[in-house]
């Protein structure tokens, strides 16, 4: 999914404001990172159903499991923001 | 420059001043006209220091931005040197400007040199606007009310109406300038026709070659000799040949100037005045060897833009531009042997020698002015200051550094055996990390003493990241102490939590590694937070295998003492390099400068993460 895409939904699941999201301003870049981390985690977990070692998938999960608290810490401060 | 150097370097300013004073003196003496000449050369002078002056404030930061963005390739750096020259008409601020960035290591020799050979091309307008406008109107009408707008807005609060202002009152004082000139030189052939001491031949292009050589070394700029050339032109006070030679005089004579400027710069500042200088001969030389046929390429383009083979003074501009061109021209293609012949002949000191104490690399006075280009400045040495903290903790803890940054090692191996004479951290600190310390510090105050708010908050945080890194090289030495007494302890619990020690400690710079190498602003975010949740999970005492250890009886209570001291050290260490990395590296990256460190988890957030991640219930 391309970024725009992603941002344009987040945006609708978080209900913002996207009338006070200016371009280039902070919420935007913010949203930029949630939708990377959102691009990251997908990534991350098609990678889990390959075939990994016990250490690897280990740090996999613990990779994907601090994405998504980064992603839920940064929704919340967005929706604050917007 | 050694002291005798600069006492001697003293020694001849001064008699150069006083000759000049002298020389001045007599002619104001003789002659009221002279008076009125030299006036004009002094107001076009005070001009272009109020020009200069303009610009630096009005678009300083522009100018670093453009700059910045412009220089990556050669014909961007020779088309900012031309664009830049024009739009400002002055060679010098633009040089100055390429020798602070030079320094600061923000462009490369190549790219300094590609500037300044624009910058000479940009110089020739001068002679255009001059020979093609200012001859020609009133100019000194135009100047009243440039100097009465300029100076109401100098008065002005707002920095920008001050930086207009000055530009304003620059060029008003430049069209001042020259209108007396003209006027001084107008009145001076009724009394002495200045044109019969000239004369043809090979004698005279040497003797006006060098007297435009020693007006350009005196009045500090051939812009000034060039449009004094001008004026003199065209009240046919000298001919047309010797104006042509004065002209290349003022080409060569200005690279004295830059030597002499470049006498107290580092070693970037006199290469490239070093580059000026051949760069300014050789076009000179060309010049002078073939004369006749630039000058017959002169008739021919003025004769193509119809330019009549009278008006010596438009002519003289087309001289000016044709040589400044083929003297790039020339010079272009061989700019890589260039930088390669002067870096060779001026080696930097600092590398020459076997460096005891290590220095600032990128910190130059030349910046300060810059505020923009200064938060790099600090932000790069901050970085060289990082790179000694790693170097120190790596050999503090025997740990292998390339090893750490490779990722594919296991940051286990990158553990060495610790040997039985270790470093000294204290004279590795007074090594390599004070001197730069607290040479960031001054450099910082001055900068942050004459900016903006924004920008001295941000200096204040990089301070701060100074000190984070100071106080991790501070702490590696207390944990060293304990890492010698029980390098050979026969208790693995004891030896296995010093080894968890170091290894945390790679980890954590292994992160701050990868953090400095990705532009990947989500990256950065994720990295910063993994490193805090990191710290927290490894931290012997909350984690709770301190007080397994000392309820099974694995540890002495002074091996149990030692190990809480040591723990806590390790995570004061981690923890102040987490922070150096959050302000250097969210303040370097553009993207992320937008952010607060908000976004980032903080300490109550690492432990609710902790506790969700052992429950799963993060979904």
């Amino acid at each position: 999914m391309k970024l725009n895409k992603m941002i344009k939904e987040i945006k609708n699941t978080l209900s913002l404001d996207t009338k006070k999201l200016k371009k280039s301003s902070k919420e935007e870049a913010m949203l930029m990172i949630v939708s990377k981390l959102k691009k990251r985690k997908k990534k991350i977990k098609k990678e889990l159903k390959e075939n990994l070692s016990n250490k690897e998938k280990k740090e996999l999960k613990e990779n994907l499991l601090l994405i998504k608290f980064q992603i839920k810490k940064m929704e919340k401060l967005l929706v604050k923001l917007s | 420059m050694n002291n005798e150097e600069k006492e001697g370097n003293n020694m001849l300013r001064k008699l150069l001043l006083l000759i000049i004073l002298s020389i001045l003196g007599y002619g104001f003496w003789v002659s009221p006209d002279f008076k009125e000449i030299t006036a004009g050369v002094a107001i076009f002078l005070f001009g272009m220091m109020s020009l200069e002056d303009g610009f630096k404030s009005f678009t300083g930061g522009v100018l670093e931005k453009v700059l910045r963005k412009s220089t990556d390739k050669l014909y961007k750096s020779v088309g900012f040197g031309i664009l830049a020259t024009t739009v400002m008409q002055s060679s010098s601020l633009v040089s100055i400007l390429t020798i602070s960035f030079l320094s600061a290591g923000l462009i490369g020799l190549g790219q300094g040199i590609g500037i300044i050979f624009g910058a000479n091309l940009g110089t020739t307008t001068g002679a255009w606007l001059v020979a093609g406008y200012g001859l020609k109107v009133d100019i000194a009408a135009y100047a009243m009310p440039m100097l009465v707008f300029g100076v109401i807005l100098i008065f002005q609060k707002s920095k920008s109406l001050k930086g207009f202002g000055y530009i304003l009152a620059g060029l008003g004082f430049l069209f001042l300038g020259i209108h007396y000139m003209k006027e001084g030189f107008e009145a001076f052939k009724s009394t002495i026709d200045l044109a019969s001491f000239g004369g043809t031949g090979l004698k005279y292009l040497f003797i006006f070659t060098g007297i435009g050589i020693f007006a350009t070394v005196v009045m500090q700029s051939s812009h000034a000799t060039l449009v004094l050339i001008i004026t003199a032109l065209a009240a046919g006070q000298i001919s047309y040949e010797n104006a042509l030679a004065l002209a290349v005089g003022a080409n060569v004579g200005t690279t004295i100037t830059a030597v002499i400027g470049a006498m107290g710069a580092n070693i970037a500042g006199k290469r490239l005045a070093g580059a000026h200088f051949i760069f300014n001969i050789i076009t000179g030389l060309i010049a002078l060897i073939f004369m006749n046929q630039i000058m017959f390429s002169v008739d021919y383009v003025s004769n193509y833009f119809g330019i009549t083979p009278d008006n010596y003074t438009l002519k003289l501009a087309v001289f000016h531009t044709i040589f400044n061109i083929i003297g790039v021209v020339v010079m272009i293609p061989f700019i890589n042997i260039l930088v390669k012949f002067l870096e060779a002949l001026m080696k930097d000191i600092a590398q020459k020698e076997v460096q005891v104490v290590d220095t600032v690399k990128y910190l130059n006075d030349s910046v300060l002015e810059l505020p923009e280009t200064s938060i790099v400045t600090i932000i790069l040495e901050t970085k060289h200051l990082f790179e000694n903290t790693f170097e120190l903790i790596c050999k503090g803890l025997n740990l292998d550094k390339a090893k750490i940054r490779s990722i594919n090692i296991a940051i286990d191996n990158t553990l060495e055996i610790q040997p039985s004479n270790p470093i000294n951290i204290d004279e590795q600190y007074h090594k390599k990390i004070k001197g730069i310390y607290g040479a960031i510090l001054d450099f910082s105050t001055k900068v942050q003493f004459n900016t903006s708010i924004e920008h001295a908050d941000e200096i204040h945080k990089i301070k701060l990241a100074n000190r984070y890194l100071v106080e991790s090289v501070k702490g590696i030495k207390h944990l060293q102490k304990n890492l010698i007494k029980y390098k050979d302890s026969k208790n693995d619990y004891l030896k296995e939590q010093y080894t968890n020690m170091r290894m945390n400690l790679a980890e954590i710079l292994r992160n701050i590694e990868l953090i400095d190498q990705t532009q990947e602003d989500d990256t950065i975010v994720l990295l910063i937070s993994k490193l805090k949740v990191h710290i927290e999970k490894n931290d012997i005492i909350s984690n709770g295998t301190l007080d397994t250890l000392i309820r099974k009886s694995l540890i002495t209570n002074e091996m149990a003492t030692s190990l809480m001291n040591d723990s806590s050290y390790t995570y004061d260490i981690s923890k102040n390099l987490i922070a150096f990395a959050e302000i250097i590296f969210i303040s370097s990256t553009s993207d992320l400068k937008k952010l607060d460190s908000d976004i980032l988890i903080d300490e109550n957030e690492v432990e609710e993460f902790i506790q969700k991640e052992s429950h799963n219930e993060i979904k």
